[in-house]
């Protein structure tokens, strides 16, 4: 069986995804290209005589990029040591819009990688009366074209032919001559680049040309040398761009002008109709705050039910589980340690899988890019982008994903300030904190007029996240310096059916890396923690356990109050006591005792752990009276009084901290891959955290 | 000289030249070039950006960047 390296190229909406599915379906791995957090979906097949290995490269409209995901694309292809360079390229366009999605394929052409061009859509286009007269677009491109429905999988049987001829025949994949002829200036700068870096197409020296500032395999050296020589041939980057695009579109109208027939009756376009409503100056926003809310409305309702069962079938196999095994420490770290961060991890499975199943129907029918026309204006006046939309959207469910969207902004600090701001947007993890906090607070059946307390509040919280990001966005506005400048010019593309293949993969994927990254951090954390409350310095925790049989013995104590009794002892002789204690002082200003400590220090991690944390430190499981952590809780008292540790103001005062604290280490990592340095994250996590301490500390100070 | 700012919602034109070059690339790979029919179908909810069509394809773009685009009344 031969091997095939094929990368899939084409412009954003050409389908490109939905083929990429369709060939390779459950066979795909997501990992990052070297050195920027750009997606990398790598899946495999087999055809009847080769295994196939397809990248699914962004999608771009030329070689001439705006943004970081699509500048992958011209460093893959001018780079033939890259890991990436393919075989083949199979170029997918849409064949509604020939002429644009063109563009590439003979920017492609010329680089004389083999490429099969792929017309895809085809079922839209013929529904529309048109006819396609492949002959002279065969003639002007030199190479196969197959026609496909990458939707209705017509097409993809012919596309695995060409991937066994390949191999065989690569020569016909390959255009002799070039389309686009270079310049003096182009020329003489292409062939001082071809012998510094021994590059062998004169089309991909001149690319190299246009983009050496940023092209990640060159040297510092030879991007001096290059600097020289455009400089002494009058390379003019910007015009000799739009001279060559020119150029190519002139050439390719005057190819192409035969090869679509439209019927001369022009009927009203659904998507121009649906967007007089969809985009109209005031039902416009209004839809979308309506979708908005009943998304996240769906979130809780919906995602309660599995979320019960999850939780309930860990504590039952748990408690099986502690039944069947001898009592001894590993039992202990299996139970209470491993088997609790599992669950903590495993229960968030339902919200984000609702959440990015609406993300991926939104994305995929088009809607989204009407969201980004909307509000850029917005967006721009806080120093943000309308593509920033899309990633605070994101953030609703995780940061991480969210920061990862940015990438399609082409401004630096636009994109810059978007992933600064994100962490602020609640995510699914604050959920569990602001549902235990919340329920603490206000009783369940407390009304505002007819909506319920509880409810309001999660409202509250979330209003006073997107306000804060944007007030945020707007300081750093003042703050960041840029000279460069920012666009919007976005494609709208035409309104279609979700394709519920893509919705189901994209959900998969993004719960398989939920859980795999979060899931990591979440194990380790509670597996830590485990320790530090099980064990503390030679003798301090023997002698909690003595004293505390004293007490017991000497207060007559049940047993239950016993049990109780000697676990807090425990843990305050524990190392996660002592480090607790450590840091009370500080934090005692908020209105936390040194126990609230012990969960914010392991909230750094990820403040998911909170709950957790909560459970294990007032020992939830061993309780039998007390099922719930919130239960247990509302019983606790400060200490040295006989009012409750929570309160209203504590609350209101840890509702805060969480709201606003930089408290998730993955979404750190990312800032840092995305920003390229630590800079960016040390900031983001000390103005997140010191906004925190502040509101924190105004809001206890105020109400206690 | 007229540009696709000055458009009113329903108005179709044809492009002919561009005054920054930055912005020319970038409407140049939407399709945006000279020759092409473009037509402004409405403007944002908020103001700032409007939404225009071509012979097959929707593009927004902000109001700057609409004034860099020079045009010829149909």
């Amino acid at each position: 069986m031969n091997s095939l390296k094929a990368a899939l190229i084409g412009n954003p909406n050409s389908g490109k995804s939905t083929l990429f599915n369709q060939l390779t379906g459950m066979r795909q791995k997501t990992s990052n290209f070297p050195g920027v957090t750009v997606d990398k979906k790598i899946g495999s097949f087999n055809t009847e005589k080769t295994s196939v290995e397809l990248i699914d490269l962004p999608g771009t409209y030329s070689l001439f990029p705006n943004s970081t995901d699509e500048k992958i694309i011209a460093s893959v292809l001018t780079n033939e040591k890259s890991e990436d360079y393919p075989d083949l390229i199979i170029y997918v366009a849409d064949v509604n819009s020939l002429e644009r999605h063109m563009l590439l394929a003979t920017q492609i052409l010329d680089l004389k990688i083999p490429i099969l061009v792929v017309l895809n859509m085809i079922d839209v286009f013929e529904s529309k009366g048109n006819e396609l007269n492949l002959d002279p677009l065969a003639k002007y491109l030199q190479v196969p074209i197959v026609v496909c429905d990458a939707r209705t999988g017509k097409g993809l049987d012919e596309i695995k032919k060409h991937l066994d001829n390949v191999s065989l025949n690569k020569y016909i994949y390959i255009r002799k001559e070039n389309i686009y002829h270079l310049t003096d200036a182009e020329l003489q700068t292409a062939e001082q680049i071809k012998n510094l870096l021994h590059v062998e197409n004169n089309y991909a020296a001149k690319l190299i040309g246009h983009h050496h500032t940023w092209l990640n395999f060159l040297k510092v050296a030879d991007i001096i040398q290059i600097k020289s020589y455009i400089g002494e041939n009058n390379f003019e980057n910007i015009k000799l761009q739009i001279n060559e695009t020119m150029s190519r579109y002139a050439k390719m109208q005057f190819a192409l002008k035969d090869v679509v027939k439209t019927p001369q009756t022009t009927q009203q376009n659904l998507t121009l109709k649906l967007d007089g409503i969809i985009t109209h100056k005031i039902l416009g926003p209004l839809i979308f705050f309506s979708l908005m809310f009943i998304i996240f409305q769906a979130i809780f309702s919906v995602a309660e039910y599995p979320m019960t069962w999850i939780e309930n079938s860990f504590v039952y196999v748990g408690d099986v589980a502690k039944k069947m095994l001898p009592q001894a420490w590993y039992t202990d770290l299996l139970i209470n340690g491993l088997w609790a961060g599992l669950s903590g991890v495993l229960v968030f499975i339902p919200q984000i899988a609702i959440l990015f199943f609406f993300l991926a129907i939104l994305e995929e029918s088009g809607y989204m890019s009407r969201v980004v026309y909307m509000f850029d204006n917005i967006m721009q006046r806080v120093g943000l982008n309308g593509r920033s939309m899309v990633a605070l959207i994101s953030s609703g469910a995780c940061a991480i994903p969210a920061i990862m969207s940015t990438r399609t902004i082409g401004n630096w600090k636009e994109r810059l300030i978007t992933i600064m701001v994100a962490p602020l947007i609640p995510c699914s993890a604050r959920i569990p904190v602001y549902t235990v906090l919340i329920a603490l607070m206000i009783p369940g059946s407390t009304k505002i007029g007819i909506f319920n307390a509880q409810g309001t509040a999660f409202m509250a919280l979330y209003l006073l996240g997107i306000f804060t990001s944007l007030v945020v966005a707007l300081v750093l506005k003042f703050a960041i310096k840029s000279e460069d400048k920012s666009f919007l010019m976005l494609e709208l593309p035409q309104y279609k059916k979700p394709m519920w293949k893509n919705v189901f993969l994209e959900v998969y994927d993004k719960v398989k890396s939920f859980v795999a990254s979060a899931g990591k951090i979440i194990l380790i954390i509670s597996v830590v923690l485990w320790s530090l409350a099980s064990f503390g310095p030679s003798g301090a925790m023997e002698r909690a356990e003595n004293e505390a049989q004293a007490t017991i013995i000497s207060q007559q104590l049940d047993d239950v109050q016993a049990d109780a009794h000697l676990q807090s002892k425990k843990l305050e002789a524990s190392y996660a006591g002592i480090l607790g204690k450590f840091i009370e002082p500080t934090i005692k200003p908020l209105g936390f005792d040194w126990k609230i400590g012990i969960a914010l220090l392991t909230s750094f991690a990820a403040r998911e752990v909170f709950v957790g944390t909560m459970a294990t430190i007032y020992n939830v499981n061993s309780d039998a009276e007390e099922s719930t952590v919130r239960e247990r809780m509302a019983k606790e008292y400060r200490s040295g009084t006989d009012k409750p540790l929570y309160d209203f103001a504590t609350c209101m005062s840890l509702l805060l901290f969480y709201a606003f604290a930089m408290q998730c280490m993955s979404t750190l990592a990312v800032t840092k891959k995305e920003t390229q340095s630590w800079k960016w994250a040390v900031i983001q996590f000390l103005f997140m955290t010191i906004l925190a301490y502040l509101s924190s500390f105004a809001v206890y100070q105020f109400l206690k | 000289v007229k540009t696709l700012l000055q458009l009113k919602p329903g108005e179709v034109a044809i492009v002919k030249h561009f005054a920054d070059l930055e912005a020319t690339c970038k409407l140049l790979t939407l399709g945006i070039v000279p020759n092409a029919k473009i037509e402004v179908v409405r403007k944002s909810p908020f103001g700032g950006a409007i939404y225009v069509k071509l012979e097959n394809n929707f593009v927004a773009m902000r109001e700057s960047e609409a004034a860099s685009v020079e045009i010829e009344m149909l």
